[in-house]
């Protein structure tokens, strides 16, 4: 089921209704409820993957239950890579299957051997890169003994198909989430108008940015000739689609969760004013940057190494973190990029820090606008990476940025595609966001409003939710695109 | 286990009541419903949803109908006015501009199911139907109550808990659509007035190489694509299968038009049109495409106008032997 769907309308009343109702029967039952919510919001997209998330589940319950009885460091172990590998075995399988088995092909087909292999049709399973490593925290935290194991089955499999931020995260530890399942929830109203308002914003980010820059990056990506200033606009644009998207998604997840009582991790915190790559990696995917650093980075030996083993470590994190988001080569590339963009920093520092910090303006807001801007620069390249199908693709769409090109005028190639408009809604929409999301950059969220006023409250938030009514974007539904991660 | 995480902000330290919050929802509820009303009242494609809608509630007051004419603007322009201002017609138009052959399948099942009497469809047979220009309408959302009506998804966009959603005036995507072209064209200026608008004759003071000239240009986009797409034999069928439900004869008919105007369609693909409407139930097919050519008779190379009506109104009756007007 799509947050931005008239399913989910009628959906999450009616869930939330029932589940205020069951708080008179008790905890259990509200968790049961949220369990059933959660696998039907679930089945809703194939019904036939519903086993699947609930072996995965299972093997991590009875894992869990395995390592709290044992004290026997080898079963204890072998508990843990049952866990891992059946997490990430079905992960495997099921995204990366068929990307291997033709990567290998086409390596051995570079020095003149034909191998033939089967590929299977495997179709991806929503959200499974979320939901496994997301069960992975807790056996792992079972395992270093940092949380003690789940008894309560029902508890344990609401945790793990928690609807809000089942099938496109936020990524949450189990130390965080879990313990929520088990004691008693209470809605507060501040707590529930900040979930309601929470969500307003993610559906902006989705309805009105995201989606009306998909129109126009879509268009533009999918044309065999393009100039360079329309290869840098639907880049562009492309960043901005999959900030919003994401983010957007995230925000509705935690704004529903709030609403339940529940609260989930920051997983957006505006990136964009990052000043450079270290720190947008700390607001970007908060949750998945933080899971490779706890359980990649940190294994690998982290900061505690000689520097050049801490690059390393750097490059293998996001080379993972790339591969993760997709089985392609354009995301290991992409990963790849992020690494080499955080590695200068582990050798030479931060050489623009005392500018960016200096007292006086005229040397520190230069400074400062020109390192969001090289970071963003810098990060676009890399989107271009992420959006194109092939590594030859952003080659030529990197081509066409660097040609004379660059400098002729999109519009009548708008114009021909019938995009005009929509451009304009979508880059007024992106101001929109930026302007709002840099006057709340210390906030969670943008309409995030503390004790602000009723008087300023409200209208900021008629403001938005009339934004939302007559610039979304009309049409098909388009699928978040972390959906097929 | 561990305790629940301190979800406490700074947005949570004022007071702040569940009986405040309510009433100040219920207050946005109210904004609400009051936008949709105005944006309901005022906005021209809900008036114009209004009216589309009303040409088919419009068949209850006429007792005596036994024939009912579906098709697009071809039918509509010349028909509606001409036959549906008279309460005692046996005929009755329920066609509209820009219709595809799914709004014509919603209404006329609607009708079929609502109007007891009928025993004749004359369904349009115009090949412009069947062309990719009709595979998606303007009038989609104005006849998305007739399948929620007959709680059928088939013809909907996603679902019907979906359409009913659209059927708030500020949810609703076609509203948005128009409103932003409308305020497009307010902002650029460029609001254009149809060609001879309010003059019946308009088109008969064109040269002949104008009409000629502007019938080519109308043809050839309206028939592009003909016989492409299933989707508008899908619908045909079910329009088809609804009528024999209902023990109701269909005729297919085709309109006068212009010559350049129907000239972009080949007599090949039109015979293999016909071969299939009446394989498929069509009991007669009255092809008037080259009925009339006095161009005072027309409002355009491809819509009659009133005179023009009249006219086919009385061929219509010759041929089926019975009286419509």
């Amino acid at each position: 089921m799509l947050f931005n769907s008239a399913d989910y309308v009628l959906f999450l009343p009616l869930v939330l209704l029932i589940y205020v109702l069951l708080r008179r029967v008790g905890l259990r039952a509200q968790n049961a409820w949220m369990l059933i919510a959660s696998y039907v919001f679930y089945g809703w997209w194939d019904w036939r993957f519903l086993g699947l998330l609930f072996g995965t589940t299972l093997n991590d319950y009875l894992v869990g239950l395995g390592l709290e009885r044992t004290d026997d460091p080898r079963s204890r172990r072998l508990l843990i890579l049952l866990s891992i590998g059946v997490n990430l075995g079905v992960l495997g399988f099921f995204k990366y299957y068929n990307f291997f088995v033709s990567s290998f092909i086409d390596a051995f087909a570079g020095i003149g051997v034909h191998l033939e292999a089967p590929t299977l049709k495997v179709i991806l399973p929503v959200g499974i890169s979320f939901y496994t490593f997301q069960a992975l925290t807790y056996t792992i935290s079972v395992y270093r003994r940092e949380m003690r194991a789940v008894r309560d089955p029902i508890g344990f499999f609401a945790y793990v198909a928690f609807f809000p931020q089942l099938v496109a995260g936020p990524i949450e530890r189990a130390r965080h989430l879990l313990p929520q399942f088990f004691v008693p929830r209470v809605i507060e109203p501040e707590a529930f108008a900040s979930g309601l308002r929470q969500m307003l914003w993610g559906f902006f980010c989705k309805l009105v940015v995201a989606d009306n820059c998909a129109t126009v990056v879509n268009s533009i990506f999918a044309q065999h000739t393009l100039s360079g200033s329309m290869a840098l606009l639907g880049s562009l644009l492309f960043a901005f689609q999959i900030y919003a998207d994401f983010s957007g998604y995230s925000h509705i997840a935690l704004g529903t969760a709030r609403l339940f009582g529940f609260e989930l991790m920051q997983n957006f915190a505006t990136p964009y004013f990052s000043q450079n790559h270290p720190e947008f990696w700390r607001r970007w995917h908060i949750s998945l940057s933080t899971w490779f650093r706890d359980y990649v980075y940190i294994p690998l030996g982290g900061n505690r190494t000689s520097k050049p083993r801490q690059a390393f470590n750097l490059l293998v994190t996001f080379t993972l973190s790339g591969l993760w988001h997709g089985a392609n080569w354009t995301f290991i590339v992409w990963g790849i990029l992020n690494g080499l963009y955080v590695i200068p920093r582990v050798f030479i520092g931060e050489p623009l820090a005392p500018a960016a910090n200096s007292p006086n303006w005229l040397v520190r807001v230069p400074t400062v606008a020109f390192r969001i801007l090289f970071t963003f620069s810098l990060t676009v390249l890399a989107w271009i990476f992420f959006r194109s199908p092939t590594i030859a693709g952003a080659w030529k769409v990197l081509g066409e940025i660097g040609s004379r090109s660059l400098f002729t005028s999109p519009l009548p190639m708008l114009r021909s595609m019938g995009l005009l408009t929509t451009v304009a809604y979508a880059v007024l929409a992106i101001t929109f966001l930026l302007v709002i999301e840099w006057w709340q950059r210390d906030k969670r969220y943008a309409l995030e409003m503390g004790e602000r006023a009723a008087l300023i409250t409200w209208p900021a938030c008629a403001t938005v939710f009339a934004v939302i009514i007559f610039f979304r974007y009309t049409g098909a539904s388009l699928d978040f695109i972390y959906f097929q991660f | 286990m561990a305790t629940a995480p301190d979800i406490t902000s700074a947005e949570m330290i004022r007071s702040f009541s569940w009986t405040r919050l309510i009433s100040q929802l219920l207050v946005a509820a109210l904004l609400f419903v009051a936008a949709n009303v105005v944006t309901y009242e005022t906005s021209g494609f809900f008036q114009k949803e209004h009216e589309y809608q009303q040409v088919v509630a419009g068949i209850t007051r006429h007792p005596n109908v036994r024939i009912v004419f579906s098709g697009d603007s071809h039918f509509a322009v010349p028909l509606n006015d001409y036959l549906d201002d008279n309460a005692a017609a046996p005929g009755y138009s329920i066609a509209a501009g820009g219709d595809s052959l799914r709004e014509a399948f919603a209404k006329v099942r609607h009708v079929l199911n609502t109007t007891p009497g009928i025993d004749t469809l004359i369904l349009t047979a115009d090949p412009h139907m069947f062309g990719k220009g009709r595979l998606e309408s303007s009038n989609r959302s104005f006849s998305d109550r007739y399948f929620i009506e007959a709680w059928d998804a088939s013809g909907l966009q996603k679902n019907i808990w979906s359409a009913m959603l659209q059927q708030v005036p500020l949810f609703n995507e076609d509203f948005l659509q128009y409103f932003r072209k409308d305020l497009g064209a307010m902002l650029s200026r460029t609001r254009t007035k149809a060609r001879g608008a309010g003059d019946p004759l308009a088109w008969s003071r064109l040269t002949d190489e104008q009409r000629q000239a502007s019938a080519v240009a109308t043809g050839e986009g309206d028939h592009a694509g003909v016989g492409d797409s299933q989707v508008p034999f899908t619908w045909y069928q079910r329009i088809l299968d609804a009528a024999r439900e209902h023990n109701v004869k269909v005729i297919g008919v085709r309109f006068p038009v212009h010559p350049g105007y129907s000239a972009q369609i080949s007599a090949q693909k039109v015979a293999e049109l016909d071969a299939w409407l009446t394989a498929h139930g069509v009991t007669q097919i009255i092809d008037l495409r080259h009925e009339l050519t006095d161009p005072r008779d027309f409002e355009d190379e491809d819509h009659l106008n009133e005179t023009g009506a009249a006219k086919i109104v009385q061929v219509l009756e010759t041929r089926l032997q019975r009286k419509i007007d």
